[in-house]
């Protein structure tokens, strides 16, 4: 189907070494080049919070921060984030399992149903509260656009983020 | 909240919030291998050709199967396999000549019956690998012309009858009004958030599944049949379920292919279907075209009601939307008729999506009615009580309860529905069209028998089983808090384990049955613990915890089951939810932008368990409605029937700045005669009725009526 097969597969059969923080942790690994962060994060780092919805950057559930920016990371290649400092989900709570206010908002305001999208809420939340300090419900609303939720939380979510942007927690 | 139910807080909410929660593409062992499918991309066509070498011969690439390799698969088809999975679903109801052949599976014959079927199947150790490999299998597909099915007139289904005319005891005057309106309904996709996945693991002669499914009994049933073991060889585990809404209530050929594979391969395997199947491989809602008749007397007595439904299904399949359910019984209408007409394509399988039937029978009639009241100049809640039926007059049965009347009430006050002036274009805000509208909803509310179990321990946990799945319900929380209320024991003490095949048996987590189903076992087995705890402790006394008198007793742990025995479909009486939506929307009519500035819903669902998570639930329903009425419309391609929109750029659903603060109210009457609890299901009843009420507001709005889904252009856009 119009790819010359050999030249193909050899030159993307190279795996490329990355050296990149994930949740303050140093990591080292070869990926495939065609690999996806999401990708690597699950099946490479077995970091299964961080979910994929679409994989193609439609529906907010991969949302992750690198270098402290929230990112689709089915949309971006692994390959590229050497150097990286990459949070997931699983990054969020402090060292000690504390949570961070925004997971108990979350839970206090029952702003998921299934859970599926929830990490991505929380990660698009979380840049959403440093990108946009005093941001009012419509805001809100729409900074958080990209995250779908099919369970429809959404009241819930937005109560939650509010919450913690009036610092009620 | 109203009335005193208190709300436990979601008690997985915690895993969810952490990334712990597993979902079925979560499990994979260390060295599973992933399953990718390559799609068929028109139909009706034949396979005349399959190139699969070069695929093959890609390194890491383990096997590629096609339906040349079903032996090595052992991978067959049988009746008894077809019954038992969501192909089936409708076909006795059909009764035609394609209901008594094999039902679709992939990978059987060359035949292509619907674009996006899987022709070949890519096993390999990554999923960048198995792309590589789909690309490079060619095929050749030769379009075949359809031979032309007569449409069929289905027998009953859903518990109702398809063809039914009858005259009820409703008395009503001269015809005064009468009108006749065709309304159609898109072809919408269920999208949950979690893709459908199955990951399968072998151990010797036993199999055990990660699989996202509304019911693991079912699919264990279904799997093992296709495998050809017993079931009890089989283990289901769906304990955090990524949202279904219908699309994993029914068994798909993929749960079953993915223990297939790994048997062959002799390698744990995932199949996970990628957003594109998911449009096709686990059902859709299909469009449908209604025509709904009204006549009326002078003073809104309807004197006929006619609903008359054109659906559709796949060339072997047999689900269809049961539109015309509720016009059976809802309105007391003098003379009553339903039919539906079901014709055959070559489109995948269509299976229930969120109130089947209802929710596109509810857009026709609810807005019907609001056609008819604008006519009469009645107020729609005054035309709709003037036709309320006060028994059920199909079933001929009394309701065992039903609190619409207040609901109507509730929501209206709530939402300040005297101040609308039923003269479209009466009411503005910021330069934009304000409008108010509202519908009726109503749902059956059935129950089926389940097993609960409860284990104390004499360290003092509580672990409380069952087969059921919460999808996103809160079922486990709901068992939790029945337990601690009942029993007086801490959150801290109890543990829920749910979604797993060798559990007691729950029925599936759809058609909203899972409350009034396994809360009364639950309920029976807290009272068998207490019993039991008698038995072995007979003199109580010195004020002891539960597992405190366990210890008194010297034993270990207590196990006991408790059992429901669900409502049979003869009942004496008639269960429904019933409720009513009010709705304000704001409309640019320059630009044709609609916004739904306000929900108001008013639910009668029996005694309300948990109103939190009673409140998300609808809450989520009502969201659908918002996309069913403004955005949710799948397209298929009219000569290859590729669905085009198979993605959620192109396939819009609602997102954070589509949905305003919703109000739910519950009038919270107990149905005592549905269980002890009083509880009856809630997890469809908010969405029927909700596009009625949206489409109204906006004729309210604009003076345009809107009969087809989602509204388009010509309605939303006018003179400024």
């Amino acid at each position: 189907m119009g790819i010359a097969p050999d030249t193909a597969s050899e030159t993307v059969r190279r795996n490329v070494s990355l050296r990149l923080t994930v949740n303050g942790e140093e990591v080292m690994i070869d990926v495939d080049p065609r690999r996806s962060l999401l990708d690597l994060l699950r099946d490479g780092l077995g970091l299964t919070g961080t979910k994929k919805g679409c994989d193609h950057g439609q529906c907010g559930a991969c949302t992750v921060h690198v270098d402290g920016q929230r990112r689709l990371s089915c949309l971006q290649s692994a390959a590229q984030l050497n150097g990286a400092e990459v949070l997931t989900i699983e990054g969020v709570a402090g060292p000690d399992g504390d949570l961070h206010p925004l997971q108990t908002a979350f839970m206090r305001c029952d702003a998921l149903q299934c859970g599926f999208c929830t990490p991505g809420q929380i990660m698009s939340a979380l840049a959403l509260l440093t990108e946009n300090e005093g941001a009012d419900a419509q805001e809100i609303r729409e900074a958080m656009s990209g995250n779908i939720c099919r369970c429809g939380a959404y009241n819930g979510i937005v109560a939650a983020i509010m919450e913690v942007a009036n610092g009620a927690d | 909240m109203n009335g005193n139910e208190r709300s436990l807080q979601r008690i997985d909410a915690l895993d969810k919030v952490t990334g712990r929660a597993k979902y079925a593409a979560d499990k994979k062992p260390q060295d599973c291998l992933i399953a990718l499918a390559l799609r068929a991309t028109m139909a009706p066509a034949q396979i005349v050709s399959m190139e699969v070498s070069t695929a093959r011969a890609i390194p890491g690439v383990i096997d590629v199967f096609t339906h040349m390799d079903r032996e090595r698969l052992r991978w067959t088809s049988s009746p008894e396999i077809d019954a038992l999975g969501a192909e089936h679903l409708g076909r006795e109801a059909l009764g035609d000549p394609a209901s008594k052949g094999p039902a679709y599976r992939p990978l059987i014959s060359d035949e292509v019956l619907f674009a996006g079927q899987w022709i070949a199947l890519v096993v390999a150790e990554s999923i960048e690998i198995a792309r590589e490999a789909l690309a490079l299998i060619n095929v050749e597909l030769l379009p075949s012309s359809p031979r032309p099915m007569a449409p069929i007139r289905p027998g009953p289904f859903f518990a109702g009858d398809m063809q039914y005319a009858f005259d009820t005891a409703s008395t009503s005057g001269p015809v005064a009004v009468c009108q006749r309106e065709t309304y159609e309904t898109p072809m919408q996709l269920h999208q949950p958030m979690e893709p459908t996945a199955t990951t399968a693991i072998w151990d010797g002669e036993n199999v055990t599944l990660h699989d996202s499914t509304q019911g693991v009994q079912a699919a264990r049933d279904y799997i093992a049949a296709s495998l050809g073991i017993a079931p009890d060889r089989v283990r289901v585990l769906s304990p955090f379920v990524g949202g279904g809404f219908g699309s994993k209530n029914q068994i798909w050929p993929h749960e079953a292919l993915a223990a297939h594979l790994a048997r062959a391969i002799g390698r744990p395997v995932c199949m996970q279907l990628t957003r594109a199947d998911m449009a096709v491989a686990s059902g859709y809602r299909s469009q449908t075209s209604q025509i709904v008749e009204l006549e009326a007397d002078n003073e809104g007595r309807l004197v006929l009601l006619r609903h008359d439904n054109h659906v559709q299904t796949s060339l072997k399949g047999g689900f269809f939307e049961p539109c015309g359910l509720n016009s059976l019984l809802l309105y007391k209408a003098s003379r009553i008729e339903v039919s539906h007409q079901v014709t055959r394509h070559p489109i995948s399988t269509p299976t229930p999506f969120r109130a089947p039937g209802e929710t596109p029978g509810s857009f026709a009639l609810e807005t019907a009615l609001d056609e008819l009241a604008y006519r009469l100049g009645q107020d729609p809640i005054e035309l709709r009580m003037q036709n309320f039926a006060e028994r059920d007059h199909y079933h001929d049965r009394e309701w065992s309860s039903n609190d619409l009347a207040e609901c109507y009430r509730l929501g209206a006050e709530r939402i300040g529905w005297h101040h609308r002036d039923a003269n479209p274009r009466s009411h503005e805000r910021n330069g934009r069209l304000v409008g108010l509208g509202m519908a009726t909803t109503a749902y059956p509310a059935p129950a089926l028998p389940a097993t609960v179990r409860l284990v104390l321990h004499v360290g003092g946990s509580l672990v409380l089983e069952t087969s059921a799945t919460d999808i996103g319900t809160g079922m486990r929380t709901l068992l939790a808090q029945h337990v601690i209320d009942t029993l007086a024991v801490s959150p801290s003490q109890v543990e829920v384990v749910l979604g797993d095949s060798r559990l007691p048996n729950a029925p599936t987590a759809g058609r909203s049955k899972s409350t009034a189903s396994v809360l009364p076992a639950a309920a029976q087995a807290c009272r068998a613990l207490l019993a039991a705890l008698d038995e072995i402790d007979p003199h109580p006394g010195g004020n002891l915890a539960l597992h405190e008198r366990l210890a008194r007793a010297g034993h270990q742990d207590l196990t006991v089951e408790g059992r429901s025995s669900g409502l049979s479909t003869d009942q004496e009486l008639s269960f429904y939810s019933f409720g009513a939506h009010f709705v304000e929307i704001e409309l640019d009519e320059r630009i044709g932008r609609v916004r739904v500035s306000r929900v108001v819903s008013a639910m009668d669902c029996g005694r309300v368990l948990n109103s939190e998570l009673a409140t998300s639930q609808i809450r989520g329903s009502i969201t659908f409605g918002i996309g069913m009425a403004l955005m949710e419309q799948a397209v298929r391609h009219p000569t290859s029937n590729r669905i085009l929109t198979d993605n959620l750029a192109e396939y819009a659903v609602p997102v954070h700045a589509d949905v305003p603060e919703i109000d739910v109210l519950f009038t919270n009457k107990a149905d005592l005669a549905m269980n002890a609890l009083g509880a009856r299901g809630l997890g469809e009843i908010g969405l029927p009725g909700l596009a009625a009420a949206i489409g109204n507001a906006v004729f309210n709005a604009c003076g345009r009526r809107g009969r087809e889904l989602p509204l388009s252009a010509k309605v939303l856009c006018g003179q400024a």
